[in-house]
């Protein structure tokens, strides 16, 4: 009697688990009565083509949404957070604008679970269905970098680089350089960072920081950019200068209007797609499981410790470039 | 007492042969219990084990990520004023008198770097403090310079001996003042300052931490400075070093234990360095082990009391049992006066009630089966020496029987011989025909007394149907056969007599027949021949007088002999009823004779047919005297059946009593 029913538990446990993930795979997830609060650190093209399609999901699924930007202002995005928490919201999506205050967040949003995106926190701030991470496995970006170079250099022995990195604090910016110079290291090329600085993401000042660096006259081979808007300050430099961008290729992240418009032209050589849209739709999916108190593993990309959601990064080249503008 | 003692040695034998249930409980109980304590301690330790090994690595690493965060702090707050001191040279782009008086300002302004800001151009020339004895050669080839121009903002370089041969690090960046010279500005931080930050504030007791390069594994800060400067590759020869060199090598920086010490990694952000810090597990575990070796001795001293407590638990439990296992082997030997001392109320309590209750029944059954055997022992002894007695009288009465056989036969000899006289004398008869007054006279007499005869010879029937019952009866019938043969014996004196009286009467008749004269010539032979017939009746009588006397006597020992049989009295009584109905019909044939006799003397003429009869009835006489002789010799074979019976019943005693004694053996082997 008791194996029957065990054996009838089991039963409907693996429908569930089946259709669940039909449903999930389909889009056919039910996000009604739902309130979400989003808040972004600061917008910038990336963040907000995310957040407009992280809004559009929501709004599909039937959820409401409240979107706001703390206009990279660490209090504006504590006294957001303390809001959500009064106004009874089901969950809170934080693009953090200090990642180090994960906890204090935590804290503020009184229970409420937490999907952070686009900026992670530290691994032991994060935990299982409750505080988790949406957002492409940056080291992914710095690898394709890397690999791209590789590729392009094989009758190289010594390799010169550039490297222009985005804000300092920012996990992106750690991981992409980190495993740009690792991949790199592995090889059996001599491999020279010639010039590596902070550009904060700006185009602007990565235009200024490059120009510093032609001063130097050291010779370079690549330039990696931790985004493209650095790399369109680079690819600035190169016009000022007539610097024809197929003797030393300029490589970026993002994939952003301008940069697959750059790839196109054939001035920027290589951009890692971070899909934005996808992002912010995954985004969504993880909220609505966390505000259902449900697990998040049957959400593609979803890592085995139920912490992260990894939306793949694509690779853009002259080639495949028309599939992302 | 011997058989006792050999019983107890059997005994001894046997428990040698059998496994104590003690020991079979420890066997399985001991290991058990062992198995489970070893399991519980071993379980504890290895739980305890874990959570101080993660207790010690969270401790460790929240250690080392304060430390990291310090150094951190202080290499970012100087970095700062460097980088503030940078920004004001490149916005008022001082000349180099001012710069001058700015960098000598700098000098000493702060004990972190002493040495203050110095720039160096791509020309090789060197601006300092002018209070600095830096050297200024080669400039270009200094690792700050080197590492400088690949930046703006200034970052630190990795460590590096200096032109003092002091170990250093510098923060260098390009510095852009709008001249068309290339200049690193950069100032020097002493890595002592780091070491004894790393070397200090270790939150954890026993745990040491060192600064490495993770490009160049080279060690920033150890506390043992003869490491400082050297590769981690350097030491290979150090187990931990090689052991952290393939961490390096792979890349993982997680949660590790290398050559026994728990390590933990922290990447100083804003450098390429990465700390590293660890305690020896032994350390860690020291207590949890101190815990385990606790939980050993105790388990061991329990489980030793456990074997004490079983040992002693079981010896009471058991003990009863041992002694009923005692009981019951003397019992199994045929001893049945051991005593059962019973306590308690369990399973071997019960057991102990129901064997003192089996062995008050066995002594009550042996017992009772020693006396039967004892009395069938007696009776068996009797009934061996009656039956012997019995064989005994069988084997007399068969001696008798055929001396009775021998007897009879001479009867009938004796018998066959009358019936020869009685044809004689009815020759004599017939002749003495015409004689017939006289004799006629003579015969009535004879006839009277013939017919006493037959009466006697009546009597001497019945005396032997006395005998016959006798055989029953044996006593009366000894007396009676006496009394009827001395009876015989006056009958036939009697017939003795007659036969002389008719002697006298023949002489009187040849006297008259010589009165006669010529006349009574005749008659005197005649007379004469019946004188000398009577003496031949006489002898005859006297003849039979003898026989009968010894049949008396013959019968009389017959019939001592047969008293002395007693069980086969009926067999006996119908052969000697079938004797005396033969006897009868000589009583019979002798009541005839007399008739006959009677006739003979009425009628002297029928005499002859009367002797003829004599004759013809004597034959008849001599014939069952044959048939007596016959029926004797079937007792004969009758005696010596009984005797045969006799001496198989003697047998079957003799077996009966042997089995007895046997079975009284048997039963006396208990002791009750």
């Amino acid at each position: 009697m008791r194996k029957n029913l065990s054996l009838l538990l089991v039963c409907v446990l693996c429908f569930n688990t089946i259709t669940g993930c039909g449903k999930n795979k389909n889009s056919d997830v039910d996000g009604s009565g739902i309130k979400m609060y989003l808040t972004v650190s600061k917008s910038d093209t990336f963040k907000t083509s995310l957040v407009n399609a992280a809004r559009a999901e929501a709004e599909k699924l039937g959820s409401q949404i409240v979107t706001e930007d703390a206009g990279g202002v660490l209090e504006t995005q504590v006294s957001q957070i303390k809001t959500a928490a009064k106004e009874g919201y089901d969950v809170i999506l934080c693009n953090p604008v200090d990642t180090d205050t994960a906890l204090e967040l935590e804290a503020l949003a009184d229970g409420i679970p937490i999907v952070f995106y686009n900026s992670c926190p530290d691994d032991n701030r994060l935990k299982a269905d409750k505080y988790i991470y949406v957002g492409s496995n940056e080291g992914d970006a710095g690898q394709y970098q890397a690999e791209y170079i590789l590729d392009n250099s094989q009758d190289k022995n010594e390799i010169n680089i550039v490297v222009l990195q985005g804000e300092k604090e920012h996990s992106a910016t750690e991981e992409r350089t980190s495993s740009l110079l690792e991949t790199l290291n592995k090889s059996d090329k001599t491999v020279n960072v010639v010039f590596k600085d902070i550009a904060d993401w700006d185009q602007e000042k990565a235009k200024n920081l490059f120009k510093v660096f032609l001063t130097t006259g050291q010779p370079y081979d690549f330039v990696a950019n931790n985004n493209d808007s650095m790399a369109l300050g680079v690819l600035d430099v190169y016009a000022e200068n007539n610097i024809n961008p197929s003797d030393a290729p300029v490589l970026g992240v993002d994939a952003t209007v301008d940069g697959c418009a750059a790839v196109k032209d054939g001035r920027m050589a290589f951009t890692v797609y971070q899909p934005a849209k996808e992002q912010g739709e995954s985004v969504i999916k993880a909220a609505i499981a966390l505000a259902r108190g449900e697990s998040i593993n049957n959400i593609e990309g979803a890592t085995e410790d139920n912490k992260y959601i990894y939306v793949p990064f694509e690779k853009v080249t002259a080639d495949n470039v028309n599939n992302y503008q | 007492m011997k058989k006792k003692e050999q019983n107890k040695e059997n005994g001894v034998q046997k428990k040698k042969n059998i496994i104590s249930m003690k020991f079979k409980l420890l066997a399985i109980i001991i290991p058990v219990v062992t198995a489970m304590t070893s399991l519980l301690v071993l379980f504890s330790y290895q739980i305890s084990r874990g959570l101080l090994d993660n207790s010690a690595h969270d401790t460790l690493e929240i250690s080392v990520s304060k430390q990291a965060t310090q150094i951190e702090a202080w290499l970012n707050e100087n970095l700062a004023s460097f980088g503030m001191a940078k920004q004001t040279i490149e916005t008022i782009k001082p000349d180099e008198a001012l710069l001058q008086v700015m960098l000598d300002g700098y000098y000493g302004f702060n004990s972190n770097f002493e040495g203050g800001l110095y720039i160096a151009s791509e020309d090789g020339s060197l601006m300092k403090a002018s209070q600095s004895d830096m050297a200024s050669s080669n400039v270009t080839d200094s690792v700050w310079y080197k590492q400088g121009i690949t930046r703006k903002n200034m970052a630190y370089t990795s460590a590096y001996q200096n032109d003092k041969g002091e170990n250093v690090v510098s923060a260098s960046g390009i510095l852009v003042d709008g001249s068309d010279n290339l200049k690193v500005i950069a100032a020097d931080l002493s890595i002592e300052k780091i070491t004894v930050m790393v070397n200090s504030f270790i939150d954890m007791e026993g745990a040491q931490a060192f600064l490495v390069d993770k490009n160049t594994r080279e060690i920033i800060a150890h506390r043992d400075s003869s490491l400082v400067s050297t590769t981690i590759s350097d030491n290979s020869d150090n187990k931990y070093f090689s052991g952290l060199a393939e961490r390096f090598e792979s890349g993982e920086f997680g949660h590790t234990t290398i050559e026994g010490n728990i390590t933990v990694f922290k990447e100083i952000s804003g450098t390429d360095w990465t700390l590293i810090s660890y305690v020896p597990e032994s350390l860690v575990l020291a207590d949890v082990k101190g815990l385990r070796n606790k939980l050993v001795v105790i388990g061991i001293v329990l489980i030793l009391l456990l074997c004490v407590l079983i040992d002693r638990a079981v010896y009471f439990m058991i003990r009863p049992v041992s002694r009923l296992t005692d009981t019951i082997t003397s019992m199994s030997s045929g001893d049945f006066t051991v005593n059962v001392n019973v306590k308690g109320n369990d399973e071997v309590a019960l057991m102990g009630r129901s064997v003192k209750q089996f062995t008050a029944s066995m002594k009550d059954m042996l017992k009772d089966i020693y006396n039967i055997a004892e009395q069938l022992n007696g009776q068996a002894q009797n009934s061996d020496s009656i039956s012997s007695e019995l064989y005994k009288a069988a084997q007399t009465q068969a001696g008798s029987m055929s001396e009775l056989n021998s007897t009879v036969d001479q009867l009938s000899i004796s018998v066959n011989e009358i019936a020869e006289n009685a044809s004689k004398l009815a020759e004599v008869v017939t002749d003495t025909n015409k004689d017939s007054s006289r004799v006629n006279e003579k015969m009535k007499n004879t006839v009277d007394v013939s017919n006493q005869g037959r009466m006697d010879m009546q009597k001497v029937g019945s005396a032997m149907q006395d005998i016959s019952e006798s055989i029953s009866g044996l006593h009366e019938a000894v007396n009676k056969v006496g009394v009827a043969s001395e009876e015989i014996t006056k009958i036939i004196s009697l017939i003795g007599e007659i036969a002389d009286e008719t002697n006298l009467l023949s002489l009187n008749a040849s006297i008259e027949a010589a009165r006669a004269g010529e006349m009574g010539k005749g008659f005197a032979v005649v007379a004469t021949q019946i004188g000398r017939l009577a003496q031949n009746s006489t002898e005859s009588v006297g003849n039979i007088t003898k026989l009968i006397e010894e049949i008396r006597e013959l019968v009389n020992n017959a019939v001592k002999q047969a008293g002395t049989s007693s069980k086969n009295i009926e067999e006996s009584s119908k052969l000697i009823y079938t004797a005396l109905e033969t006897f009868d019909m000589i009583y019979k044939n002798i009541e005839e004779t007399n008739e006959m006799i009677t006739h003979m003397i009425n009628k002297v003429g029928e005499v002859d047919e009367v002797a003829t009869s004599v004759a013809a009835i004597s034959q008849e006489q001599a014939a069952s005297s044959d048939e007596i002789l016959v029926t004797s010799e079937s007792m004969v074979v009758q005696a010596d059946s009984i005797s045969d019976n006799s001496h198989k019943v003697a047998d079957d005693s003799k077996m009966l009593a042997k089995t007895a004694k046997r079975l009284s053996e048997q039963v006396s082997t208990f002791k009750i």
